[in-house]
């Protein structure tokens, strides 16, 4: 079988390119005889990711696959646009009062849930009153942290009360998790609501129609939405895990659009005529996290010298660069926030000087962590402990599966990581420097994502009072200042790349909207054909 | 009869056995449900109250004992991942596995019986070594590369089947032909070297002097003898093919058991992971208790 | 030695067999001494390189050298795929054999274990192996070998029961020969030829299963070469750079092929003998 595959692969090219042929002639049935069309569509377009949604629960979900259908079937008060921009959703507008801590927002006028309730102040009130309810324990509850009440000012007009002020205010109102759910359906299905067809009801353009899980999700366009409507009747989301396979898939023409497309297969899927690829930069960089209480991490110098002896152009050219682009921050380009410190050059001549002025002449042993969870991210540990090798710094790679991996992170007493490095890919869900920086780099007890133990007091303060910054030009001078000490001065991460958000589809489809989270959403998207 | 009863019987406290061996495992398996499910943004305070929501705070004996106690009442729990019951995931998805299971053997058995038979038959060497280089070659190809070149050609360049979900019968032809391949390349091996076997006997010659058709001999006396390790085989290999069907339907995108339960594994999501696992057991076990059956009917040597 | 030939000229499918074994085997032995590169040498600047005289199989994704891995991996694909599936013939043959012979209520209890062992899913048992056991590639081999036993059980049993009840043994043992002559002289003998078939067909097994684990990342660690580990990472580059997934492929088809073909022809040379004891058997 497997030598078979040797000349299978011309052979399949050239079937290939005959089958279209083919297929438009069956279609046409003869073809020339038939009046020139509009262009038609078709009433329903295919989307296959890895894995189906786990939850429909905007305040529940964790998971990129379940965000993007949530983002077709629940809108939050304001929204990103495709610049990363904040744009209004449900709430029309909206304004801060000078104390940086009293927002207030107007809704929409005639706006319906797809179970009929209308959206008021009250149902927006409810909303944030669920997801903050320490009891039902929804899973998103720490982002909202930072809010202490919220008020119906008239039926259109709500007031959210912060605690302190609050810079990254609007990024988590525009968050996914920010997304309104009908409070009437919410409140009859309890703990059941959004893992079923029925115990779903949002805004959105789009409503569930059927969901078999791990079979298909149908969504359907909702009739009474208030804004543009959904371009094609349904959108069906059908979950292949295989990586290999979804690729098949698309190029069989069984789906439309996949994600999560293996890096390998994208400079072939760019070159083929029927399919096209799609690639934004996003919110994800890759990086390999130290843990700064491990001997010899201690030292900010030692670490710099593992970043200076890494050749990340050698690896972002030859590895990744399907997917990647070199990393500039510890921020990626598109979030607010950002300041370009440039990329980290190789040079293992200053990283073995600074071995030197460390006290580690002739280099020291180590381990790498990594999971395959991670696009090439076996193969990237192999590469950089490769590179390490060559300055004496010799280090054993440890594969782990993702879930071992989340608990040494997420499951240990703090401080208690036996890893020494550990590969994570970052990617702040609001796209805002608060959230990119703050919990996986602030010391403990604030942090809680901070699974390196990273401690810097000067970085303390800056992120603190940025946090509480209103003003942009301020509030950006405090970060650039705070992606300085974490990037260049006392790094806290070998910062790899950038990553790519990618998806795939048939050149037929039109209209896809990729977004820099990581999502992609079809409320737009249409496929040529019949 | 009685046998089918004593089979059953057997059933029960493998079962138990493999319930609590299961509850083991997955708490032995590093990786905490309450922090996977909480995803990497939650904050501990978060993580803490689902473990207690979970019940994942208690004791492991308590945990095992309400584990017990709700199984016998029909409720395996809750899925930590998606909420939903464990028992109504398994009914939805109990069909596809159950289909793809029965596809597989069927295959398996009748490929692996035809061609094993004709390489022992066969005068000539070649067609015997083909033959056997053939299930060989099935035998050690993994499914994995199976189900993919399967797609390929099926599917991509000739366009005859689905390749991949549920819905028509045609959609699960590549599913068990990727599942069975493998083992009908085993059971042909094995029934060749049977069906030798049995060639090699006295009855045979005695039945050949005798003047009766060779071939008649042979499915009266020597198929019946070489069927006895093939159902053994089928047996041994069960337990193979239902965990095959993780691997087959996360490629052809069935939602199957075995899928669910490798999902559920990276999840720990450990009511699914002890519902399907159990599910499984029971249905190897039945399985095995059917082929035993079978074997004793079959040769009367073989006895209780 | 002559009589080696004879039988190789008599059979030249078993011949190339045991040609591909012996290679696979000086591979293992000699592994270090024949690679043509340095297993682990990454060169980013040279990877995904089709065939060519410097790499006949080409480079991997991280510029090694195919062939010098394939090389390296023989010593620990063929030594786990070896150490497990003995381990797993030696103890599960003494399970079937002892089921077979002692009916009762220990027949009932090892019958109960191997069922139990059978119904768990394999991947489960070997990751709870290795769990309790740590990673690496000892607790690979012991994984893979409980894996292997209770088939190796199941069929000892099926196949010694008809034996044990036979004629022959009844007389071994009204003569005074003590139940392991009578086991490993009679008993035994009777049930090889099954064996064999399935010992190379567990072979072929054991080498995917400590693919599958090294996959998981259980088994052996990066970056160290293993026939299985580069088939589970090759199958991404199946359709971009196909050799570096098919090379490790063709590797553990053609050796679990070979075992399985000499393990046949060895099988169908000693019919005769293994008939005459059948017949005496019965």
């Amino acid at each position: 079988m497997r030598a078979l595959f040797a000349w299978r692969t011309p052979e399949w090219r050239r079937l290939a390119a005959v089958l279209p042929l083919v297929w438009s002639a069956v279609a046409c049935g003869g073809g020339s005889t038939l009046p020139p069309a509009a262009p038609a569509f078709r009433d329903r377009l295919i989307f296959a990711a890895a894995a189906d949604a786990t939850t429909l629960d905007p305040h529940n979900t964790t998971d990129t696959e379940s965000d993007q259908a949530i983002m077709m079937v629940y809108e939050p008060l304001i929204a990103f646009d495709d610049s990363m921009k904040i744009v209004p959703r449900l709430a029309e507008r909206w304004n801060v009062e000078p104390d940086g801590v009293t927002w207030t927002f107007h809704l929409r006028k005639g706006v319906t849930f797809h179970d009929g309730t209308p959206l008021d102040a009250e149902a927006v009130r409810q909303n944030f009153a669920r997801v903050l309810d320490p009891v039902a324990n929804h899973k998103r509850i720490s982002l909202f942290s930072m809010i202490a009440r919220v008020e119906v000012v008239d039926p259109l007009t709500v007031r959210i009360v912060t605690k302190y002020p609050f810079g990254a205010f609007e990024p988590t109102i525009a968050h996914v998790s920010s997304a309104i759910v009908s409070p009437v359906v919410a409140t009859a299905k309890g703990k059941a609501f959004g893992s079923t067809a029925d115990a779903v009801s949002g805004t959105g353009p789009y409503r569930v129609a059927s969901w078999k899980k791990d079979q298909e999700l149908v969504l359907e366009r909702y009739e009474g939405y208030w804004g543009t409507k959904g371009a094609t009747r349904q959108i069906v989301y059908r979950p292949i895990p295989e990586a290999a396979a979804r690729v098949l898939a698309l190029e069989s023409g069984d789906v439309d659009v996949i994600s999560r497309i293996p890096a390998t297969d994208i400079p072939r899927l760019e070159a083929s005529t029927s399919i096209a690829v799609h690639k934004l930069p996003g919110v994800g960089a890759q990086q390999f996290r130290f843990n700064v209480t491990k001997k010899p991490y201690t030292d900010a110098r030692v670490r710099q010298a593992v970043s200076y002896a890494i050749n990340r152009p050698a690896i972002v050219k030859n590895l990744v660069a399907s997917f990647a682009r070199p990393s500039t921050s510890a921020l990626t380009s598109i979030m607010r926030g950002y300041a370009n410190l440039g990329e980290i050059p190789y040079d293992p001549d200053r990283a073995r000087q600074l071995l030197r002025e460390a006290g580690y002449p002739n280099g020291f042993t180590t381990k790498i962590a990594t999971t395959p969870r991670y696009p090439m991210g076996v193969e990237l540990a192999e590469a950089v402990a490769s590179d390490l090798k060559k300055v004496g710094i010799t280090a054993a790679i440890e594969v782990y599966d993702w879930a071992t991996m989340v608990q040494f992170w997420a499951g240990l007493p703090p401080a208690r990581n036996p890893q020494e490095i550990f590969i994570m890919g970052a990617g702040a869900s609001t796209a805002d420097a608060d959230w990119g920086l703050r919990p996986i780099f602030q010391t403990a007890p604030t942090n809680e994502n901070n699974y390196g133990y990273y401690s810097n007091a000067e970085f303390d303060r800056v992120i603190d009072a940025a946090m509480r910054e209103t003003d942009a030009a301020t509030r950006q001078a405090l970060y650039t200042r705070a992606q300085q000490i974490v990037y260049l001065e006392d790094p806290g991460a070998v910062w790899l790349f950038d990553t790519l958000f990618s998806v795939a589809s048939r050149t037929a489809v039109t209209g896809l909207r990729p977004q820099a989270l990581g999502v992609v959403t079809f409320e737009r998207a249409q496929v040529a054909g019949s | 009869m009685r046998l089918i009863g004593a089979a059953v019987l057997r059933l029960a406290p493998v079962l138990v056995v493999i319930s609590l061996l299961v509850f083991s495992i997955v708490h032995l398996i590093p990786g905490d449900p309450a922090v996977i499910a909480a995803g990497l943004e939650a904050s501990p305070a978060t993580v803490d109250r689902i473990r207690r929501d979970l019940g994942l705070d208690r004791p492991v004996a308590v945990q095992y004992g309400r584990f017990v106690v709700r199984a016998l009442q029909g409720d395996l729990g809750m899925s930590i991942r998606t909420g939903v019951p464990v028992g109504q995931e398994i009914r939805d998805r109990l069909p596809h596995t159950i289909v793809l299971a029965a596809g597989g053997v069927a295959l398996a058995v009748g490929l692996g019986l035809v061609v094993g038979t004709g390489a022992a038959l066969s005068r000539r060497v070649v067609v015997d070594r083909v033959l056997t280089a053939g299930s060989l070659l099935a035998a050690s190809t993994p499914s994995y590369w199976l189900a993919l070149m399967l797609m390929l050609v099926f599917s991509v360049s000739l366009g005859w089947l689905p390749a991949i979900g549920v819905g028509t019968p045609a959609h699960y032809v590549l599913p068990c032909m990727a599942l069975g391949l493998q083992s009908a390349g085993a059971v042909a091996r094995m029934t060749r070297a049977s069906v030798r076997d049995v060639l090699g006997q006295d009855f045979l010659r005695a039945a050949r002097a005798k003047g009766v058709a060779e071939w008649r001999v042979l499915v009266a006396h020597g198929l019946r003898n070489a069927l006895l390790p093939v159902l053994s085989l089928v047996g041994l290999r069960i337990g193979g093919l239902l965990a095959g069907t993780v691997l087959v339907e996360s490629v052809f995108a069935v939602p199957g058991v075995g899928r669910m339960m490798a999902d559920a594994v990276v999840a720990r999501d450990f009511p699914m992971v002890q519902g399907g696992v159990l599910v499984v057991a029971a249905m190897v076990v039945v399985v095995n208790a059917l082929t035993e059956v079978m074997a004793r009917a079959l040769d009367p040597r073989v006895r209780g | 030695m002559n009589a080696w030939l004879a039988f190789f000229r008599r059979d030249v499918l078993a011949g190339a067999a045991f040609v591909v074994l012996v290679m696979v085997t000086a591979a293992a032995a000699l592994g270090p001494w024949l690679t043509p590169y340095e297993a682990l040498a990454v060169d980013l600047a040279a990877n995904y390189q089709p065939s060519s005289l410097a790499h006949p199989l080409g480079t991997d994704n991280l510029g090694r050298d195919t062939l010098s891995r394939l090389i390296a991996g023989s010593r620990v694909s063929l030594g786990i795929a070896l150490a497990s599936t003995t381990a797993g013939l030696l103890a599960g043959s003494a399970i079937g054999l002892l089921a077979a012979w002692q009916r009762g209520w220990a027949e009932r209890l090892l019958l109960q274990l191997v069922d139990i062992l059978l119904a768990l899913p394999e991947l489960l048992l070997a990751i709870t192996a290795i769990t309790v056991l740590g990673r690496g590639t000892i607790s690979t081999v012991v994984a893979v070998a409980v894996y292997a036993v209770p088939s190796f059980a199941r069929i000892v049993r099926a196949a010694a029961q008809p034996v044990v009840g036979g004629e022959f043994v009844l007389a071994a043992r009204a003569s005074g020969a003590s139940v392991f002559r009578v086991l490993t002289r009679h008993v035994l003998p009777g049930c090889l030829s099954p064996l064999l078939a399935h010992t190379t067909v567990m072979l072929g097994s054991a080498m995917l299963l400590a693919s599958g684990l090294s996959f998981l990342g259980l088994g052996v660690q990066p970056p160290d070469a293993e026939w299985g580990a580069m088939l589970s990472r090759g199958r991404e580059l199946l359709r971009t750079a196909p050799l570096g997934a098919v090379a490790p492929g063709v590797a553990i088809t053609a050796t679990v092929l070979s075992f399985s073909v000499l393990g046949d022809s060895v099988r169908d040379a000693t019919d005769p003998w293994l008939a005459r004891h059948w017949r005496h058997s019965r």
